[in-house]
C-alpha cells in the first residue's frame, strides 16, 4: 500500500505496462526459442539420422557391389581354373579386369596362408602376409567378411570371400578405396562429417575424417548422440558436434567406429539470428511500450497534475480553475466536480468571511474587520470620516424591555446610519458601540463635515418604536477626519476612543474631535498613574490646605475645609478638580479620601496642639460613600488619635447625594450613627428634590458659591439665599456660605441669619502650620465685637 | 556305454572283414584291426580315409562309382586305386557339372544328367577334390591311393583294416585335417596298438563340415562378420 502510494500514477501505469509487455515478449519469445530450440533440435537430429541412413545406405549398397562382385568372381569357373592351375598370369588379367566392372580399387588372391599371390593394388603387395590374418582364418573357414580396413596408408572397405575350387583354396578380395573425397560425394549436406577410428591397439586411431583436422575430429568424435537443447546459458560451452555411431548392421567391425558428424555451428548462427531477431523486435516493443504507456500516463496525469496545482491554490484562497484540457472523459467529470467544488467553497469561503467579519444582528462590520478597513483606507490615503455612535440608553433599553427590545433598538440605529449613503462602511464596535466610516473627497472642507454629521445625528435621534414603546434615543457621538485628524490607523482609532470617552465623560451629543485631546488624553492618563504612585509612596506631593470656616454669630473660626494640593515635580501644580475628577471617573478616589482622611487626623493632632479647635471636614463623593471601609477607616483615625467623630465633618455634593436618594439615606445614617458629621456641598445646582432633602440626615447644608460670589449684586441669588438659609434652618441644618469674598456678603449673610461662611474674604486654604498662625492671628484681631 | 560301442564295432568288423575277404586273400597272416576315430571334441570322426601306405593291391583295376543324389557326392569320399576307373552317374533329375582342379585328375564332365557315357580313369595317385560348377555346395573328393589296404570310417568313425605283418604305416586322410588338402596323418601301427586302436585326430579345419564344403546359398552368409 505504501509503495503504491509512494509510486506516482505514471510510474504504475508504465510499470504495469512494460511489465505486461515484457511478460508477454518474455512468454513468447521463450515459446518462440523452446518451440524453434525443439524444431531446430528435431531438425538437426532428424538431418543426423538421415545422414546416418543415408550414409548406411551407401555403404550397404557399395557392399552390395562388392560382394556381388566377389561372388561372381569366386564362382567364375574360369577363375577358380585358372587359381586352382597356379595360373598367376590369367588370375590377375580376371581380377583387373573384374575389378573395372565395378570400378574397384584393390583385387586380389590369398592362398590359405595368407599370403598375397595376386594383387591389383600397392597397398596389398604380392608377396607378403595380408595384414589381417584372423580375417583369412575365418575366410579358410568359409566366412566371408565384409568391412572396412585398413591397407598400406588406405581405408577400404572391402569384401573377402574364400574361392572354392571347390574345396576352398584361396581367399579373394576386393575393395573400395575410402577417401575423404569419396565420403563427402555421398553425404547429403556439407555440415555433415564422417570419421572412421580403429581399435585395434589400445588408443583409437584416426583413420579418416571429412573435418578438416584432427582436432576437430576428436571433438566430433567424443560429442553427444543426440543434441539436448540449443538454450544454453553464455557463459556454457555449446556443443559443436552431434555425431552418431554407425551400428554393426552397417557392415562395420567393432574394431572400426564410424561416426556421422554433424557440425551444429551453422544451426548455431542461424538459431542465434532468430533469436537475435527476436530479442530485437521485444526490445522494440518494450520500446515502443514505454513510450506509448509514458504518453497515456502523461496524457492522463498532467491534467491531474495541473488540477492538484489548482488545488493547492484552494488552500491560498484562489478559487478560480485555470484552464485544463481534460485528455479523457474521467478526467472531464472530475475536472467539472472541481469546478463546482472550487465555486462551492468559494462561496462557502465568502460566507465564513463574512460572518467573520460581520455583527449578525445589524450586518456591520466587526471590530476586526473595521480594523482592517480603516488600515487599508490609510494605506491607500484616502480621506475619510469616522463617526462614532454610543447608545446610551441600550443598556437600560435591555434590562427594561428585553434584549430582544435590545437588539431591535440597536438595528434601528445601525440602518439609520446606513441610510446615508451606499459608500458608507457601518461597523459594530462593541455591545453598544458603533461606528459610521465615511469616504470623503479629498477638498472637503469643514462645512461639508459638518452637514453630515448634522444628517446623521439628527436621523439618530428621530423617536424610534421599539415594541410599540416610543423611545427617544440616547446616544453620543464622536467625529473624526481622517488624515486631518490622524496621520496612522492607530492614532486614528486611539484619538477616536479618546474622543468617544470624550464626548460620554462631557456628556456631549456630538464632539468633534480636537486637536489636543489626545495630549490630554495622554497626561491625565500619566496623572492617574502617577496619582496612584504618589498616594502609594506617600513622599510629600500631596498636600493638605485648609480653608477656615468663621462662625458668624461667635465670629470665631470653628471649622476648617481640608482642600488636596498636589505639586507634581515635573508637571508642576495640578488642580484638585482635574485630579480628583480622573480619580472618580478611574475609582482610585476611594484611595484618595483615605489618604485624605489619614492625613487630617494627623493635621488635627497638631491643631490640637496648637491650641486650636477645628472641625475639619473632608470630601466624600458618591462612590466613597459606597466604600462600605470608609467609615470604619475614619472611626479607627478618630479612635487612634484621640478625637471625636464629630471633630470630623463629611462634605457630600448635593449632585452625589441626589442621584440615588435611598441609598444615599441610607448610607449615611450609618455615618450619622459613627457620630460623623455630614454636611450637603454644592447646594443650589443638583436639581435637589425637597421632599428628599428633608429626610437627609445631614447637619450642615452648604450653599454653592455659585449664589454667593456677587451675592450683593444678584437679587436673584439673595432671594435663593435668603429662602434656602430658611429652609435649612427649618430642617435643622445649619447653613455655610461658601465663596464669601467681600465684609458686605458675610454681613448681608449674617443678617440673613447664616451660620458659617468661608471664602476669600477671611482666607484662601492655607498649609496646616500657616493655618495656625493665621487663627492665632486672627484670634487677636476678633477681640472686638464683630456686630456693630 | 564305451564297451557297448566297442562290442558292436566288432561286430561290424566282422561283416567288413566278410565283405573284403576277396580282396585280402593274398594277405597273409593278417591282423585285423578296427580303428575308431574321433575330432579333437571326443565327436566320433566318419569319412576319414585310412590306409597303409607299406601295401601294394595285388587285384586288377576296378570301376568304381561316384553318384549324385540330391546335389551331394555319394559316397562323400571315394577310396580309388590308381589305375581305378569312376563312374559319375547323375541320379538327380537336375543337371551336373562335375570338375576337378586337382593335379592328380583335372577333370571336366559338362553338363549332364543320368550316367555319362565314359567312365573318369583315375591313374596317378593323389586326392581329387569334386565339385560342381552349377551348384557349389557340392564337394566331394576321390582319394586315389597305390596302397594294398584301406578303408573309409564309417558314421561311427570306424573303420576295419586286415594289416599284414611287418606293417607298421598308417596314413589318415580327412577333408578337415589340413588346409592343404592333399595333407595325410601318419601314424604307426604301434601307437595305435597303445591306444588300443582309438585315435583322436587333429583337425585344422575346425569348422563344421558345411564351412568346409560349400555354403548352401552364395547370399546366405554375406553378412557374417
Amino acid at each position: 500500500m505504501r509503495l503504491y502510494s509512494a509510486l506516482s500514477l505514471r510510474s504504475q501505469i508504465l510499470a504495469l505496462t512494460v511489465a505486461l509487455v515484457a511478460g508477454t515478449l518474455f512468454a513468447v519469445l521463450m515459446t518462440i526459442l523452446l518451440r524453434s530450440d525443439e524444431a531446430l533440435r528435431n531438425s538437426v537430429n532428424a538431418s543426423i539420422d538421415d545422414a546416418t541412413e543415408s550414409l548406411s545406405r551407401v555403404i550397404h549398397y557399395r557392399q552390395e557391389l562388392l560382394i556381388n562382385s566377389a561372388g561372381v568372381l569366386v564362382s567364375d569357373f574360369g577363375f577358380k581354373q585358372a587359381v586352382a592351375t597356379g595360373d598367376a598370369a590369367t588370375v590377375e588379367s580376371m581380377l583387373s579386369n573384374h575389378g573395372q566392372r565395378i570400378s574397384a580399387d584393390v583385387m586380389f588372391i590369398l592362398d590359405l596362408e595368407g599370403d598375397v599371390l595376386v594383387a591389383t593394388h600397392g597397398d596389398v603387395p604380392a608377396g607378403q602376409s595380408f595384414p589381417y590374418p584372423e580375417i583369412v582364418r575365418g575366410a579358410v573357414q568359409g566366412q566371408e567378411h565384409v568391412g572396412f580396413l585398413t591397407l598400406g596408408e588406405h581405408l577400404y572397405q572391402m569384401v573377402l570371400m574364400p574361392l572354392r575350387t571347390p574345396r576352398i583354396s584361396a581367399v579373394a578380395g576386393i575393395g573400395f578405396r575410402i577417401g575423404a573425397a569419396d565420403i563427402r560425394e555421398v553425404l547429403p549436406e556439407a555440415h555433415i562429417h564422417v570419421t572412421f577410428v580403429a581399435h585395434r591397439s589400445d588408443q583409437p586411431d584416426l583413420l579418416l575424417s571429412t573435418l578438416p583436422d584432427q582436432d576437430e575430429a576428436g571433438i566430433a568424435v567424443g560429442s553427444p548422440g543426440y543434441l539436448e537443447t540449443l538454450l544454453r546459458l553464455p557463459f556454457s560451452g555449446q556443443q559443436k558436434y552431434l555425431s552418431r555411431h554407425l551400428d554393426g548392421s552397417a557392415g562395420v567391425s567393432s574394431e572400426l567406429d564410424v561416426i556421422i558428424s554433424d557440425d551444429l555451428t551453422g544451426f548455431y548462427s542461424s538459431y542465434e539470428q532468430t533469436r537475435n531477431q527476436i530479442l530485437l523486435l521485444a526490445a522494440l516493443f518494450i520500446l515502443l511500450a514505454v513510450l506509448g504507456s509514458s504518453y497515456i500516463a502523461r496524457r492522463l496525469t498532467r491534467p491531474l497534475a495541473q488540477l492538484a496545482h489548482a488545488t493547492r491554490g484552494f488552500a491560498q484562497g484562489h478559487f478560480a480553475l485555470p484552464a485544463i484540457r481534460a485528455t479523457n472523459s474521467e478526467v472531464s467529470r472530475l475536472l467539472q466536480a472541481f469546478s463546482l467544488m472550487s465555486t462551492e467553497l468559494n462561496e462557502r469561503e465568502e460566507r465564513i468571511i463574512y460572518h467573520a467579519t460581520h455583527d449578525s444582528l445589524t450586518g456591520a462590520m466587526n471590530r476586526d474587520a473595521v480594523t482592517n478597513l480603516i488600515e487599508n483606507m490609510v494605506a491607500s490615503e484616502t480621506a475619510f470620516l469616522l463617526i462614532g455612535v454610543q447608545i446610551s440608553g441600550l443598556k437600560s433599553i435591555n434590562e427594561n424591555l428585553g434584549l430582544e427590545a435590545g437588539d431591535l433598538c440597536l438595528r434601528q440605529f445601525a440602518d439609520r446610519l446606513r441610510d446615508n449613503s451606499n459608500q458608507d462602511f457601518l461597523a459594530r464596535q462593541s455591545a453598544d458601540e458603533l461606528a459610521l466610516i465615511i469616504p470623503m473627497g479629498d477638498d472637503s472642507s469643514d462645512d461639508t463635515r459638518d452637514m453630515i454629521v448634522n444628517a446623521v445625528t439628527k436621523r439618530l435621534a428621530r423617536p424610534m418604536q421599539v415594541n410599540d414603546i416610543g423611545i427617544n434615543p440616547d446616544f453620543y457621538t464622536a467625529v473624526i477626519s481622517y488624515p486631518q485628524q490622524a496621520s496612522d490607523a492607530r492614532q486614528m482609532w486611539r484619538r477616536f476612543s479618546i474622543a468617544l470617552e470624550h464626548a460620554i465623560s462631557r456628556n456631549q451629543r456630538v464632539y468633534l474631535y480636537e486637536d489636543g485631546l489626545d495630549q490630554a488624553h495622554i497626561r491625565k492618563t500619566r496623572i492617574l498613574r502617577d496619582l496612584k504612585q504618589v498616594l502609594s509612596d506617600n513622599d510629600g506631593q500631596l498636600k493638605l490646605y485648609y480653608q477656615p470656616k468663621m462662625d458668624l454669630r461667635t465670629g470665631q473660626i470653628t471649622k476648617a475645609e481640608a482642600l488636596i494640593r498636589w505639586h507634581h515635580p515635573e508637571l508642576g501644580f495640578i488642580p484638585p478638580d482635574y485630579f480628583i475628577e480622573l480619580a472618580e471617573q478611574t475609582g482610585l478616589i476611594r484611595q484618595v479620601t483615605r489618604w485624605v482622611v489619614s492625613q487630617v487626623m494627623l493635621d488635627h493632632s497638631e491643631f490640637v496642639a496648637s491650641g486650636l479647635s477645628l472641625q475639619l471636614s473632608v470630601n466624600i463623593s458618591a462612590s466613597d460613600l459606597a466604600d462600605t471601609g470608609l467609615k470604619q477607616h475614619i472611626h479607627s483615625e478618630v479612635v487612634e488619635h484621640k478625637a471625636q467623630p464629630s471633630d470630623i465633618c463629611l462634605e457630600i455634593t448635593e449632585r452625589d447625594m441626589m442621584t440615588d436618594v435611598d441609598r444615599s439615606v441610607e448610607l449615611l445614617h450609618d455615618y450619622r450613627r459613627y457620630g460623623f458629621h455630614l454636611s450637603i456641598d454644592d447646594y443650589g445646582v443638583g436639581y435637589s428634590e425637597l421632599s428628599k432633602l428633608s429626610v437627609m440626615p445631614v447637619d450642615e447644608l452648604k450653599i454653592d458659591k455659585s449664589f454667593i460670589l456677587q451675592l450683593i449684586q444678584q437679587t436673584q441669588d439673595q432671594v435663593i439665599v435668603k429662602s434656602t438659609i430658611a429652609m435649612a434652618h427649618e430642617l435643622g441644618m445649619k447653613v455655610v456660605a461658601e465663596g464669601v469674598e467681600d465684609e458686605d456678603a458675610m454681613n448681608w449673610l449674617a443678617e440673613r441669619g447664616c451660620d458659617f461662611i468661608q471664602g476669600y474674604f477671611l482666607s484662601r486654604a492655607l498649609p496646616v502650620s500657616d493655618l495656625i498662625d493665621w487663627c492665632q492671628a486672627f484670634a487677636q484681631q476678633t477681640q472686638r465685637p464683630i456686630t456693630e | 556305454m564305451k564297451s557297448a560301442v566297442s562290442r558292436v564295432g566288432k561286430t561290424l568288423s566282422g561283416i567288413g572283414l566278410m565283405m573284403l575277404s576277396p580282396f585280402l586273400s593274398a594277405v597273409l597272416n593278417a591282423e585285423t584291426i578296427t580303428l575308431t576315430l574321433t575330432d579333437p571334441q571326443g565327436d566320433l570322426l566318419p569319412d576319414a580315409v585310412v590306409f597303409l601306405p607299406e601295401t601294394r593291391a595285388a587285384s586288377p583295376a576296378q570301376t568304381r562309382v561316384m553318384d549324385q543324389i540330391d546335389k551331394r557326392f555319394v559316397p562323400h569320399v571315394l577310396v580309388a586305386r590308381a589305375g581305378d576307373k569312376v563312374l559319375f552317374p547323375n541320379s538327380d533329375n537336375i543337371r551336373h557339372h562335375v570338375y576337378s582342379f586337382s593335379e592328380a585328375k583335372p577333370f571336366e564332365l559338362k553338363l549332364y544328367s543320368g550316367k555319362p557315357e565314359a567312365p573318369v580313369s583315375f591313374d596317378q595317385p593323389g586326392l581329387v577334390v569334386l565339385g560342381c560348377n552349377i551348384h557349389d555346395s557340392m564337394l566331394g573328393y576321390i582319394l586315389v591311393t597305390e596302397a594294398g589296404v584301406f578303408g573309409v570310417t564309417d558314421a561311427r568313425g570306424q573303420v576295419t583294416l586286415k594289416v599284414p605283418d611287418g606293417v607298421d604305416k598308417l596314413h589318415i586322410w580327412h577333408e578337415r585335417y589340413s588346409t592343404r588338402q592333399s595333407a595325410v596323418m601318419g601314424v604307426s601301427l604301434t601307437q595305435l596298438r597303445a591306444s588300443q586302436w582309438r585315435m583322436q585326430v587333429p583337425l585344422a579345419i575346425a569348422a563344421s563340415p558345411a564351412s568346409v564344403s560349400a555354403p548352401g546359398n552364395g547370399l546366405g552368409n554375406r553378412m557374417r562378420n
